[in-house]
């Protein structure tokens, strides 16, 4: 923690602070983002096409919040999540497959190119860190390389002159230094957000902001969170954050260069939403929302978990031993410690047991017999219809087993009814079915999601058993691990005890960060980074 | 706290006579205290048949009775909690810090150093009071050659080794009642340090009614930034700004902000 003392002497120092907001146009880029905004909009509205829409989604918010080269936007998402041309024309439309095609030669246009953005960051930070100037990226992990990369950033880091700040806490307990640099809008929520502390509690003297044309910052950025609040009603000026009639005020000096040609049909800002705003998923409701810490646990994935969440974990104690407990999340230490992530399957506790309800009887004989006679014509057939998951035999075989704790069935309900529509059933008579108007396959679905709500009341009592088990067969296995864990990479440890089968993976923890507010069902699960990073705060 | 060391007579001593007339074992269960002279020895708080306070010695075959005297009952402390009056003779320290931080021309009155005062207290920070002190100790002030930590001049009880206490300390991890480290009436001003501290003031009974300091980090969790603000936001239905307060305080360095509230009357 810096001490007070310095901070308060570097503010006292320091009479106005600079702002200064450099804004690159680009008409290359600028077609590319339309190109991609008509594309994106499009697959928003098809369901069928989520994890390529997920997938743009933030490879634009990547390419407008980091200083990227050209040359690295790269287009195969594009090419491939899409099918090509003849694809995109035939499912969205000749308008998409327009604006897609723009997209690729606006591309194509880019690689070819320097970015104008990255230039502008790369030459203040060597003019700034190599006068002397201590100098702090603000950034997600993910950023990093787009900086490290940069000329001379080894040589600056080495001597301490550069460094990152990727979290409120970051922020708070750094040194006082002398330039914040930060590419992208300045947000108070979502993928391109920083705490709010930059503005109203710097520790810093010069702000550099680098930033793509038409992606404002927050209007009320910054502005003080409490007395914020109780200036509300008044006639002051909310873009003069921190000016008080009484207290010790900080001035800033602001200021915007703006470098690069402008479009000739430009569309000013006023008149659109940027894609950062609009591509963002709603932030959710406090209320139905959690404070949450994300452990990153690869490049691309993170796990996200209540402050306070006890997980079992490998991690090194000060006394060199390597042991696995249970541990606090937010107590991990990133660079050192691995995650404990089950992988068991189905758990026989022998505990309460779904019985075969009265639609899964029928849907499972049907599956079961389709399954044996003609597996490859049913296969096909499913995927034709949209049915169309990786593993979709060991899927399918796991749906013909009688119910365990639940009913085996697919998990999402568009798919059920595709595998429903495929057997053929259509309003097969069941003893002990209920008499409804309702299509059979959603009186089908209805009982597997009863028949799931109940093994999660069952679920919660066999989980604190399971996490027992769990514990004494990874002590009696502590040494292995502990040489395992050496490499310092992610590894996994097949589990073949009675009860418990299936295999732990050690995820190496990259990263703790806390700073997070997630909705409730997104807690404990694997997410990707770009989603996780959407839900800063 | 040291507009509190320049007032004659900012000390629990009034308020401790009243404590002990009114205390019965029937109401307070055993009550065990000490004297500041005879520290050795412990005494239990009985009433007599006509109803008087007695002090009776404890762990003796024939015990001494001492009756209450209103002007010698500081010299009777409850075990457990600071003594109203410090040990006589005991020397004074950091007086010359003390001197150096009050108001230029205001007069430090010494007898408050060896005193008991509950006026003011402090809600720490939520992680516990241990880890308060040695936050509060790594902070430290020189004058010439007198040097002393933070946490010493706050004078919280057990923080010193004068044992008197200028400030109560409310801990808002403790459980419900037991957030403040000695019994006594409501602060008349109580210090919240961070967001933690002041979500655990802000309804706590004993506090209804006293002045509310509230020093709160810009660089706080945000989450609990949030929160925060949305109490206040509650607040400033029965508040009003108060310039007159304001005025009175000194201009705050920079990068510190001062808000002052007053309840609507």
């Amino acid at each position: 923690m810096p001490r007070a003392t310095a901070i308060f002497q570097m503010l006292q120092e320091v009479s106005e602070r600079t702002h200064i907001r450099h804004e690159f146009t680009c008409p290359e880029l600028s077609r590319v983002r339309r190109g991609m905004r008509t594309v994106i909009r499009a697959l928003l509205e098809d369901d069928s096409a989520a994890e390529e829409t997920e997938w743009l989604r933030h490879l634009l918010f990547t390419w407008l919040t980091i200083p990227l080269p050209f040359a690295d936007f790269d287009s195969a998402p594009l090419l491939e999540g899409l099918g090509g041309p003849v694809a995109v024309g035939r499912l969205w439309g000749g308008d998409v497959l327009k604006a897609y095609v723009s997209a690729l030669e606006g591309l194509a246009e880019l690689r070819t190119m320097g970015s104008p953005l990255r230039t502008a960051v790369e030459n203040i930070l060597v003019s700034t860190a190599g006068s002397g100037a201590c100098v702090r990226v603000f950034c997600h992990r993910k950023a990093r390389p787009a900086f490290t990369s940069m000329y001379g950033w080894a040589e600056l880091e080495e001597v301490g002159l550069v460094g990152f700040l990727h979290t409120p806490r970051d922020y708070r307990i750094a040194e006082p230094f002398d330039v914040l640099i930060k590419v992208g809008p300045l947000r108070r929520t979502g993928y391109s957000s920083l705490t709010g502390a930059v503005i109203n509690a710097p520790r810093y003297r010069s702000l550099q902001q680098f930033t793509w044309s038409d992606l404002p910052d927050d209007t009320e950025f910054g502005r003080d969170p409490l007395l914020g609040v109780l200036d509300q009603g008044t006639e002051e000026n909310p873009g003069q954050v921190g000016k008080r009639a009484y207290g010790g005020t900080l001035l800033w000096k602001r200021s915007e260069v703006r470098s690069g040609a402008e479009e000739l049909f430009h569309t000013s800002s006023a008149e659109t939403v940027d894609e950062l705003t609009l591509f963002t998923r709603p932030a959710p409701q406090r209320v139905d929302s959690r404070a949450a810490v994300l452990v990153q646990i690869g490049a691309d994935i993170a796990v996200m978990y209540p402050p306070n969440a006890e997980v079992i974990a490998l991690s090194r104690k000060p006394s060199g031993a390597v042991e696995v407990a249970s541990t606090i999340v937010s107590g991990l230490m990133g660079g050192e410690s691995f995650l404990a992530w089950p992988d068991l399957g189905d758990v026989d506790l022998g505990g309460t047991h779904a019985t075969d309800g009265a639609y899964s009887a029928i849907w499972k004989n049907r599956l079961a017999e389709l399954f044996a006679s003609r597996p490859i014509w049913l296969e096909s057939e499913l995927r034709r219809e949209g049915l169309n998951l990786r593993r979709l035999r060991s899927c399918l075989e796991n749906w013909t087993r009688r119910a365990s704790s639940v009913i085996h069935a697919p998990q999402q309900q568009r798919h059920f009814e595709i595998l429903i529509r495929v057997l053929r059933i259509q309003d097969e008579p069941c003893a002990g079915g209920r008499t409804s108007q309702a299509p059979w396959w959603l009186r089908a679905w209805a009982e597997i999601a009863r028949s799931r709500g109940h093994a999660v009341q069952v679920g919660m009592h066999e989980q604190e058993i399971i996490q027992s088990e769990l514990m004494a067969i990874l002590g009696s296995v502590s040494g292995f691990l502990a040489q395992t864990a050496e490499a310092g990479r992610t590894f996994a440890l097949p589990l073949s005890r009675a009860g418990l089968e299936g295999h732990v993976t050690f995820y190496y923890i990259d990263a703790v960060e806390s700073g997070y507010r997630v909705p409730e069902a997104v807690l404990r699960t694997i997410v990707p980074l770009d989603r996780a990073y959407e839900w800063r705060v | 706290m040291l507009q509190r060391l320049e007032l004659v007579g900012a000390d629990d001593h009034s308020v401790h006579l009243t404590r002990l007339q009114h205390l019965t074992p029937e109401t307070a269960g055993r009550v065990i205290l000490r004297h500041r002279i005879r520290t050795g020895q412990r005494y239990e708080l009985i009433r007599d048949e006509f109803g008087q306070v007695r002090f009776q010695e404890l762990g003796r075959k024939d015990p001494e009775r001492h009756i209450l005297i209103d002007s010698h009952a500081a010299n009777w402390y409850f075990e457990g909690e600071p003594p109203v009056e410090g040990y006589p003779g005991a020397q004074l320290r950091y007086t010359q810090i003390y001197r150096s931080l009050l108001p230029f021309g205001q007069q430090l009155c010494e007898t408050n150093l060896r005193r008991t005062d509950s006026f003011v207290a402090l809600a720490g920070q939520g992680g516990g009071r241990a880890v308060t002190e040695q936050v509060l100790s790594s902070i430290r002030l020189r004058v010439d050659t007198e040097e002393a930590a933070l946490s010493e001049l706050l004078a919280v009880y057990g923080w010193q080794p004068l044992n008197v206490s200028r400030i109560r300390y409310f801990n808002p991890r403790a459980g419900t009642g037991k957030e403040f480290d000695r019994p006594g009436p409501p602060p008349g001003l109580m210090i919240a340090d961070g967001p933690t501290a002041f979500e655990a003031v802000y309804d706590h009974p004993e506090v209804l009614n006293s002045n509310v300091v509230a020093v709160v980090s810009r660089t706080a969790d945000p989450d609990q930034l949030d929160r925060l603000a949305q109490r206040v936001e509650a607040l400033a239905q029965w508040y009003d700004p108060d310039p007159d307060i304001a005025t009175e305080l000194p201009v705050p360095p920079a990068g510190v902000e001062i808000m002052t509230l007053r309840r609507e009357s």
